[in-house]
């Protein structure tokens, strides 16, 4: 079935911030209960897509409307210290502040109860992507927008990651739009995925 | 003593407080990486109470200013300092910090020139840069108070909220717009430091923003709340007996003996957290 749009584009066209064309005549209509996987090399302005749908960077034509009444978006890590010493459980608490609890954190199951004890600073790179995963699946947005969220994860926890989107979709009114190369869903059968291979709109 | 203690009562009160919040609102500027922007902005302020403080004794005469120039030109130099960092951060090219290096020595070098041009301004500039809180008035010092009792209790009950812009700028590096909590932030962060810089000085204010964090940082145990309150503890607790120390010993210089013991108490509270 085909639920409400979320998101549409019409005849999108944008370049770098300095000016380079990256993509022309980009057409997407994206419906709830659907997951749009934008691929495509490096360079080919996948993260740039993402800024210039959340409005933090200018598109040179074209139309961008978004019909979701929430967004929630994961840039890609960059696995920065924090200069306030907190644990996973202080990051997982100050994005969900009032709704958070370690039952809520554990129970997607990409983080466990130990972990959530674990200083952000000295957390491995999976366990902090794990903790950015989980606080913005439980913040529960009409649209969620995550660019390359399985960098730094492992193979099991990559898998577990996809089934959990699957099913995110699938619960209600929702759609997702996911940066990543196309192995990741060659690998994996989502349900309801519509591939964007930027390299074919390239300018 | 007990006289000279009754005297300063409100002032050692009001110091102790001011600087429990001046080092909970370090904890989240030091978060963003922007102490050296910070710096700068400080002394943008600096630089418009200085020039209010010039225009104010040469039209005092002709009543044309009131007593609030100063502090209405620094939170105006503060807040043109503010948008011209951020616009140089904004621009790319060299690192951050060294932008603003440049320009905190721009805006110094300013501040002496407009001492030159009012020559009465030096000893005003000597008191602003290293502060004397031996030397607040009354009213000063309740001033004082009053902006301690409302921004500590904001930089602890309100850490979460805070806390989360201030992670979304340093980690997720996500592109960011406008939020209540962010525009709250800067807007207070911008009148404090002008107030601070007006009253307690230059020296006293960086002092209380950044040292309790910086050593508490290097704690062995994790925790938003514990580092908040730990630092408050430090800078509140540090002005109160470094105050007391130089006016028992009258040789100490009263800031700078609150930044000693400042120090020592923000490594002692530290010690004990890398044994566990």
């Amino acid at each position: 079935m085909n639920q409400a749009s979320l998101l549409k584009i019409d005849g999108l066209s944008y370049g770098t911030p300095d000016g380079r064309p990256l993509v022309k005549g980009l057409d997407v209509d994206l419906g709830s209960g659907q997951i749009l996987a934008v691929t495509g090399p490096n360079g080919t302005g996948k993260s740039t897509l993402l800024q210039v749908l959340l409005g933090a960077h200018r598109a040179l034509s074209g139309t961008v409307s978004v019909r979701a009444t929430t967004v929630g978006y994961l840039a890609q890590l960059q696995n920065r210290e924090f200069h306030i010493p907190m644990t996973l459980a202080d990051v997982m608490a100050i994005h969900n502040s009032g709704s958070f609890s370690r039952v809520q954190a554990t129970g997607l199951g990409l983080l466990d109860t130990a972990a959530l004890s674990l200083s952000w600073n000295t957390a491995s790179g999976g366990e902090r992507q794990k903790t950015l995963l989980t606080q913005i699946l439980l913040s529960k947005p009409q649209l969620l927008v995550l660019d390359e969220p399985t960098n730094h994860l492992d193979a099991k926890s990559r898998s577990h990651l996809l089934g959990l989107l699957d099913d995110y979709v699938a619960s209600g009114d929702r759609s997702i739009i996911i940066v990543c190369h196309e192995k990741l869903i060659t690998e994996h059968s989502l349900h309801q995925v519509k591939v964007l291979d930027l390299s074919k709109f390239a300018s | 003593m007990q006289a000279l203690f009754s005297i300063y009562a409100v002032t050692i009160l009001a110091a102790s407080v001011l600087g429990a919040a001046l080092a909970g609102l370090g904890t989240q500027l030091a978060a963003r990486d922007r102490a050296m922007q910070t710096l700068c902005i400080s002394q943008g302020a600096m630089l418009g109470v200085l020039l209010g403080l010039g225009i104010f004794d040469f039209m005092a005469d002709l009543a044309l200013v009131s007593s609030g120039a100063p502090f209405v030109l620094g939170l105006v130099l503060a807040a043109a300092t503010s948008y011209v960092s951020e616009r140089l951060a904004a621009s790319g090219g060299s690192s951050n910090n060294t932008h603003f290096a440049a320009l905190f020595a721009v805006l110094l070098a300013c501040g002496y020139l407009i001492s030159a041009l009012f020559p009465m301004l030096e000893s005003h500039m000597s008191q602003k840069y290293f502060g004397d809180l031996a030397t607040l008035s009354r009213s000063e010092s309740y001033a004082t108070l009053a902006v301690g009792l409302v921004l500590l209790p904001s930089a602890i009950v309100f850490r979460r909220q805070i806390t989360r812009d201030s992670f979304a700028i340093a980690i997720l590096g996500a592109p960011q717009k406008s939020t209540k909590w962010g525009n709250l932030f800067a807007v207070g962060s911008l009148i404090v430091l002008c107030f601070c810089i007006q009253t307690v000085g230059f020296l006293f204010t960086i002092a209380c923003l950044f040292i309790p964090t910086s050593v508490l940082s290097f704690g062995g145990k994790s925790g938003l709340t514990r580092h908040i309150v730990s630092c408050a503890m430090v800078g509140g607790l540090a002005t109160a007996l470094g105050f007391i120390l130089s006016l028992v010993f009258s040789h100490l210089p009263t800031v700078p003996t609150i930044i000693a013991v400042m120090t020592l108490a923000a490594g002692l509270f530290t010690k004990p957290w890398n044994k566990s």
